[in-house]
């Protein structure tokens, strides 16, 4: 018996000194875990999912605030909605309670799909303590004819065939590989757009739009921004309306565009090869270049800001 | 009820041999009786515990086992959909709810303060010289930038409502910024122009 509580003893007394060296790890684990807890956020997330069967025809109108909304298209029948309210706080009990003050509401009647969302915030809660927010996620049927309206976030819209409107205030909108009709209006909502074809109209206002690669037909709005254009000969006829706004072309090679610019009271920026086809005149400056073959045609017209030609032989679509 | 059965009943005759034969059957009983007692007796080589034995865990497998798999599967799989259909009910409806954690990013409020007492002095300036100056003003450009700038300060004060309610959000303060920027675009550019 001795013998055996002997044996005892020494089995177990190598392991008592790790095991305290390990407590007092872990309580610097717990204890630095504890300090770093106390700056970090705590996310609540409420997701709705929701699918629809779409009908040929039938109009989607999302009229989000202060969301991110995603839009992927597909070749299905069904429109797959995933919502995500969110709300932030470092204190997760208030992230909770403050994530009720935030809703939606999908309705599908008569050919129309309607999807909104509102924030409730109750005149007792004062000032919000949480940072909230509504994410959209949403593959649509191509051929949709999809409306958006939303301020202060994100749209993306990918891979998508059809008709698309956006108004929207803040944020930027992100278009990649689209195609249809689209129709956009940002107030200082920047748009940036990439291998788009069909018919892009674009009115913006203190905003800054970019164009990479525009197929098709372009008319783009532009007052107290900025425009970027990067053109291939894929594009058919791009015409900007602009005042106040720098404008900025790249292109590959002159030759594979018509141009008719023009600005007043500002300049026009060229290539030194082609600034005999400019001209000022009663503080219009014109650049006139016309191939007499069917290329392409880039008709700027701006005001008080510069048009600028670049020839970048290094250009490349990026499909 | 028929008076004589031997009018109806079929007369039967035996065989004749029939009496012989019965003997012979009897006979041989009694030999085979008095032969099998002088046979050997044997011990069975097979364990008839164990027979039994195999014989019931055989019974067990297929009464216990393999039916109660089943019971248990059906009840799973009615649990299973049940389960499901609980869930997916209450996801279509409540929506589900997760957590997790991101760092905090501090997001600095002070751009109005810092920002509003050079733009008041500016826009002081610019009402200020076009009281004293007049026909500058009335150019078209600069009442165009003014009118610009008057739709600014009316974006700028809806924001300010927003950001009442919502507090200092990333999305909000980032338009914020974006609002100044223009301001002070516009502001720069009506200056140059009064001053030229």
């Amino acid at each position: 018996m001795k013998k055996i509580s002997h044996s005892t003893k020494s089995t177990q007394a190598p392991s008592r000194k790790p095991s305290l060296l390990r407590r007092a790890g872990w309580s610097f684990l717990l204890l630095f875990s504890f300090a770093s807890y106390a700056q970090q956020l705590q996310v609540v997330t409420k997701s709705i999912q929701k699918e629809i069967i779409y009908s040929a025809g039938s109009k989607i109108n999302l009229n989000a605030k202060k969301a991110d909304i995603i839009i992927k298209g597909k070749s299905t029948d069904r429109i797959s909605i995933v919502v995500k309210l969110i709300a932030k706080h470092t204190d997760r009990s208030i992230a909770e309670k403050e994530l009720s003050y935030l809703n939606y509401e999908l309705k599908n009647a008569s050919g129309v799909v309607d999807l909104s969302n509102s924030y409730e915030i109750p005149k007792s809660a004062g000032k919000l303590r949480s940072q909230v927010n509504t994410v959209y996620e949403i593959t649509i049927p191509n051929k949709a004819n999809l409306l958006i309206i939303n301020s202060f976030g994100n749209i993306s819209v990918n891979d998508f065939s059809g008709e698309l409107a956006v108004k929207f205030n803040f944020g930027k909108l992100n278009l990649t590989d689209v195609s249809g009709k689209f129709n956009i209006e940002s107030s200082f909502g920047d748009v940036y757009a990439e291998n788009l074809d069909g018919s892009f109209v674009c009115k913006s206002e203190k905003a800054v739009v970019e164009l990479y690669n525009p197929s098709g037909t372009t008319l783009l709005e532009s007052k107290y921004g900025s425009v970027k254009l990067n053109l291939f000969n894929s594009l058919d006829k791009l015409v900007v309306n602009a005042s106040r706004s720098a404008i900025e072309v790249n292109v590959r090679r002159f030759e594979d565009f018509r141009f008719d610019l023009g600005t007043t009271f500002s300049q026009i920026n060229t290539p030194s090869a082609y600034r005999e086809f400019l001209s000022n005149y009663n503080n219009q400056e014109t650049l006139l270049f016309d191939t007499k073959t069917k290329k392409p045609l880039v008709q700027i017209q701006n005001s008080y800001s510069p048009i600028t030609v670049h020839i970048d032989k290094n250009l490349q679509t990026h499909k | 009820m028929p008076k004589d059965l031997n009018e109806i009943l079929p007369e039967f005759e035996p065989k004749a041999n029939l009496w012989s034969k019965i003997e012979q059957t009897l006979d041989f009983d009694d030999l085979l009786e008095a032969k099998i007692k002088d046979l050997p007796e044997f011990e069975p080589s097979i364990e008839w515990n164990r027979v039994l034995e195999e014989i019931s865990v055989e019974k067990k497998l297929k009464t216990v086992k393999f039916p109660n798999f089943i019971r248990w599967g059906i009840a799973a799989s009615v649990l299973l959909a049940l389960g499901s259909v609980w869930l997916f009910n209450k996801k279509s409806d409540e929506g589900v709810i997760s957590y997790s954690v991101e760092k905090q990013v501090e997001i600095k409020s002070d751009l109005q303060a810092n920002v509003s007492t050079s733009e008041s002095e500016a826009e002081e300036f610019i009402n200020q010289q076009c009281e004293e100056v007049e026909v500058v003003c009335m150019k078209p450009e600069v009442k165009e930038l003014r009118a610009e700038l008057a739709e600014l300060n009316l974006n700028q004060r809806d924001l300010e409502t927003q950001i009442e309610q919502f507090g200092n959000d990333p999305a909000l303060v980032q338009a914020q910024i974006k609002i100044e920027n223009q301001k002070a675009q516009i502001t720069k550019e009506l200056i140059n122009i009064l001053r030229s």
